[in-house]
């Protein structure tokens, strides 16, 4: 059996594994410990299970990522998103279908202070969805958007999946972070649009709904609405202007969003305490498949595997949309069973050399690679963003409803994703301003 | 018989581009494939901090190794990078330090101690304050400024004129400089036009040599797969190490000229060292050879004065040797590190287990 | 959230948490504890930079080679506690009930094997670090083998962890609880 088998074997059989609920860092780890001992020595797998989770993890690059994930942690639990909604309807009151358009703004916002999709939809469907479905909106398009719209969290800076995108292709996270802007607000864009749109066409999906506050409620809304912006400045402002790393940013975030909440006297020591245990734990999840991640590149790079998959996909073709469009279809494919973090370290070892090949823009390709891992979020029958927004609901809808709710964005996402591939500019604009 | 050779740079780099991947595939073809190298690029098999332990546990076959990530490791080989502070020539650094690695008693020991068979060094072109200021004559100038330093005795250096060591990633130093995060950078002139690419962000250049970083191993090799290849074949191994560590050297310094040219070309000040900066570096060089026997002693090395004196008069061999030959003449060169270094190796035995 | 509960070993009829509880949760509590020493040193870093242009020395190092490693590994035995690793259940969910069975036994066994493996590989990782003094160079030597030895004690907590889930599967204990969907609510904040 020469090498190439063993890599292609060693993907199977991680494949394999996960699929019979073997954790998917836990899987990879496995994996490239007998692999990497079949193709070398068991020596070499040995050693490359002595220097990786040390290695791999002692890195300021990576830092970054438990800051963001602390700082995401204490502003839902601070309430920082509670008048945002709120502040949302009474802006976009006049529009059809207002309380989606305004879930679709309050997510883009909440996400530039979350570094994951999964908590923006957490985030948003206890607060917007019970207010959709006690004004008669259709059930799938109030869940569907908060699940669509949480994909935002990770396109929009800070995002974790862009840092360890970064770590792992030699890309500034910072520029990167940059980049994910105007595509995020021209997601954001789009599933308006498509909401008014379907609204105009059938107003039955969401009946006009007055915005019955009071002038008391009004106030109250726009006091709470300050915490949010004040965050996205600190953190976004810092990174667009250079002051700060990513690592910085993340720590100024999260200290920043400490302070608010003590601001807001919705700080406690329980608050504090939950937030550091949940960060803790998130950071060692995160981690332990990033080192299972970071060992199966090394096997991946022994086995020559990505080398001929790389000559494979050019001797198909050599033009670059034709390579964008198979592999989108790969992390659509893959998109419907795995989880995106999941996904994307799985991937990148093996199509790294081709993006190389083809001379590839990596911040582009990045935020391309985050739009189709979010869409993976949505689409059946493993969608994370689903399940989360129903299980916030309990009985009230059934998981069919929310990814029927979901397809429509997953269309829109499609386009936006085209625009993104045909547009390059979209994506590196504002980046180039950082020059 | 294939052998993992894992290099953390990216293919582009001048060590790699010129030295190491030609290095490779001239071993390649010359063996007939019995030694047939596989370059691993971009740090894709192992990262740069783990080339030694890599090396030793044989996860890569061959590796090149920047030394001042294992300081505990290869002390010795960690306290001399200071002596380039006397000899700023890269050619010289380069050669002296590879004769120290494969000729000396403890400049090979080391390594051997820390498992793995030393092949060759490199060194990189010499350090210069790169800023985001015009103003850097004088220690005046320079005083309180952020600098950014790989470490070691550079770090010592801007400390001693009062500027301020900032400690950030390399892959962090563009975006730090161009932000004011930091004032400065001591670093090699490629760094002009590649790696961090300061040529856009920079306005000032001092013309001060700070010296090459030289200690770091271009070629280092697991005992087990060393022993594998036939005495025929290293001999072949050694000849075009003699060749590789000339044209990688060539390649570095070439690019180095080219940054310093462009950064011309592109307006950047060319700032003359001012008589209190010459001071000060003068009197930071005089008491090098004192600051590494001190260091040598702290990290428990015997005879560290020893070590400084052998290392010395090695740099000193090569200043004469290299005195008045054209530094594009690679074939000169080649045969010099031939004839002084590798041709004084036995195949049979070098570095072989026993 | 009422999965976790449900598995997580409580000592019957006592107020008292389980060992195992009890030490998962002081862990990965030092883990947390440690991402505010974290967050507050680089903020203190940032401001002396700008406003004293005195940076904090050793920063870099201190976040890479301690935080970093402390607040990574130590979490990993609450992590499995709680069973918070990300797992792909779609195709478990179909299995019949005697291949569920097998699918639990077979991951909870390589679990334990492989947090095995690290733990020993870990322990001489950091035996040898400690040995040789190990320490980084940055604008000064800082030594770094100190946290290395989160690493052992991370897996292997984490491994004890799996064992006693591996037992409580094998004797009945917890079956049912780990034949059972993952509940998605049970905080997936991961991405
Ligand atoms: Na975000
Ligand atoms: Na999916």
């Amino acid at each position: 059996m020469d090498r190439l088998d063993i890599g292609l074997i060693s993907v199977g059989v991680a494949l394999v594994l996960m699929a019979i609920r073997v954790p998917i860092g836990l899987a990879l780890i496995s994996v490239s410990f007998v692999g990497i001992a079949a193709i070398s020595s068991w020596k070499a797998a040995w050693g490359v299970l002595s220097t990786i989770p040390y290695s791999f993890i002692a890195a300021w690059e990576l830092s970054a990522v438990p800051m963001f994930l602390l700082m995401g942690y204490v502003a839902a639990r601070a309430g920082i998103t509670n008048g945002l909604f709120t502040a949302m309807r009474m802006l976009f009151s006049w529009v059809p279908g207002s309380l989606a358009v305004a879930s679709v703004g309050a997510s883009a916002l909440f996400a530039a202070a979350s570094g994951s999709s999964a908590a923006t939809s957490a985030a948003l469907a206890r607060i917007a969805v019970p207010e959709m479905i006690k004004a008669k909106y259709h059930k799938g398009l109030a869940t569907g958007t908060i699940a669509a719209a949480g994909t935002l969290g990770s396109l929009i800076p800070p995002s974790i999946i862009m840092v360890i995108y970064g770590v792992f292709t030699n890309t500034a996270i910072g520029p990167l972070f940059v980049a994910g802007v105007v595509p995020g607000i021209l997601t954001a864009i789009a599933f308006s649009a498509m909401i008014m749109m379907r609204v105009k066409l059938n107003p039955s999906l969401a009946p006009r709904s007055k915005v019955n506050l009071t002038e008391e409620e009004r106030r109250a809304a726009l006091r709470d609405i300050w915490p949010l912006p004040t965050l996205i400045l600190g953190v976004l402002g810092s990174i667009m202007l250079g002051i700060a790393s990513p690592t910085e940013a993340g720590a100024l975030g999260a200290l920043m969003a400490i302070l608010i909440a003590w601001k807001r006297r919705s700080i406690s020591k329980r608050m504090i305490w939950d937030s550091l245990l949940d960060t803790a734990i998130s950071t060692a999840v995160v981690f332990f498949i990033a080192i299972g991640a970071a060992m199966f590149q090394r096997l991946m790079g022994i086995s020559q595997l990505p080398a001929f998959f790389s000559d494979s996909i050019l001797s198909i073709s050599d033009n670059k949309y034709v390579v964008i469009l198979m592999i989108a279809l790969i992390y659509l494919v893959l998109g419907m069973f795995l989880d995106s973090i999941g996904i994307m370290l799985l991937t990148l070892p093996v199509v790294l050399p081709l993006l190389v090949a083809l001379d590839f823009n990596m911040i582009w390709f990045g935020i391309l690679v985050v739009k189709l891992l979010e869409i993976g979020m949505v689409t059946p029958p493993l969608g994370l963003n689903v399940y989360v927004v129903k299980s916030s609901l309990g009985n009230q809808v059934d998981l069919m409803t929310v990814f029927k709710g979901a397809g429509w964005f997953i269309v829109t996402d499609l386009l936006v994703l085209t625009a993104l591939v045909a547009f390059p500019i979209l994506s590196l604009w504002l980046p180039s301003l950082m020059d | 018989d294939n052998f993992s050779y894992s290099i953390y740079l990216s293919p582009t780099e001048p060590l790699a581009a010129y030295g190491y991947i030609p290095w490779a595939k001239a071993i390649t073809e010359r063996t007939g494939g019995k030694v047939k190298i596989e370059t691993y690029l971009g740090g894709s098999l192992l990262p740069a901090r783990d080339n030694l332990t890599g090396t030793r546990d044989g996860v890569a076959d061959i590796a090149m190794h920047p030394i001042t990530y294992t300081p505990s490791e290869l002390p010795i080989w960690n306290i001399i990078p200071d002596v380039a502070f006397k000899f700023p020539d890269p050619f010289v650094t380069a050669f002296a330090s590879t004769e120290y690695g494969l000729l000396d008693k403890e400049g090979n020991g080391e390594f051997a101690s820390a498992g793995v068979v030393y092949l060759g060094g490199y060194s990189t072109p010499a350090y210069h304050f790169i800023c985001r200021d015009a103003k850097i004559a004088s220690v005046a100038d320079l005083k309180g400024k952020r600098v950014r330093t790989p470490g070691g005795p550079w770090s010592r250096f801007v400390k001693s004129i009062g500027m301020v060591d900032v400690n950030i990633p390399s892959s962090e130093m563009y975006t730090a400089f161009e932000r004011g995060a930091v004032d400065c950078g001591a670093a090699d002139p490629t760094h002009l036009i590649s790696g961090a690419n300061l040529l856009r962000v920079a306005k000032g250049y001092s013309v001060m040599n700070m010296g090459p970083y030289f200690a770091g191993a271009s070629w280092i090799v697991n005992p087990a797969s060393w022993s594998r290849i036939s005495p025929e074949n290293r001999k072949i191994i050694f000849e075009e190490s003699a060749k590789g560590l000339v044209a990688a050297m060539v390649g570095y310094v070439t690019k180095g000229d080219e940054g310093v040219s462009q950064a011309r070309a592109a307006g950047i000040a060319m700032v003359e060292p001012a008589a209190d900066l010459t001071a000060a570096y003068d009197k930071f060089v005089a008491g090098i050879d004192a600051d590494m026997v001190a260091a040598g002693t702290k990290a428990g090395v015997k005879n560290m004065d020893q070590e400084v004196a052998d290392i010395t008069a090695l740099m000193a061999k090569w200043t004469k040797l290299l005195d008045g030959v054209d530094r594009n003449d690679q074939a000169k060169m080649s045969k010099l590190v031939w004839d002084e270094i590798y041709s004084k190796l036995d195949p049979n035995t070098y570095g072989v287990k026993k | 959230m009422n999965q976790s509960e449900a598995v997580a070993p409580r000592t019957l009829g006592s107020e008292k948490p389980h060992p195992l509880d009890r030490m998962s949760r002081v862990l990965a509590t030092i883990g947390g504890i440690v991402l505010i020493f974290m967050m507050l040193h680089i903020m203190l870093d940032v401001f002396m930079k700008y406003v004293f242009s005195a940076p904090v020395q050793g920063t870099l190092e201190i976040v890479s080679y301690y935080y970093m490693v402390i607040a990574v590994f130590l979490p990993l035995a609450l992590v499995e506690l709680k069973r918070e690793q990300i797992v792909v259940d779609v195709f478990f969910n179909m299995f019949p009930r005697s291949l569920k069975l097998a699918s639990v036994i077979f991951s909870l066994v390589l679990s334990v094997a492989i947090y095995a493996a690290l733990t020993y590989r870990s322990t001489y990782d950091a035996l040898h670090a400690q040995s040789i003094g190990e320490m980084a160079m940055g604008s000064a030597m800082t030594i770094v083998w100190p946290s290395r030895w989160a690493l052992p004690v991370g897996f292997a907590s984490a491994g004890l962890v799996c064992l006693w889930h591996l037992i409580g599967v094998l004797n009945g204990r917890n079956r049912n609880v780990w034949l059972e969907a993952y509940d998605a609510s049970a905080e997936y904040v991961v991405e």
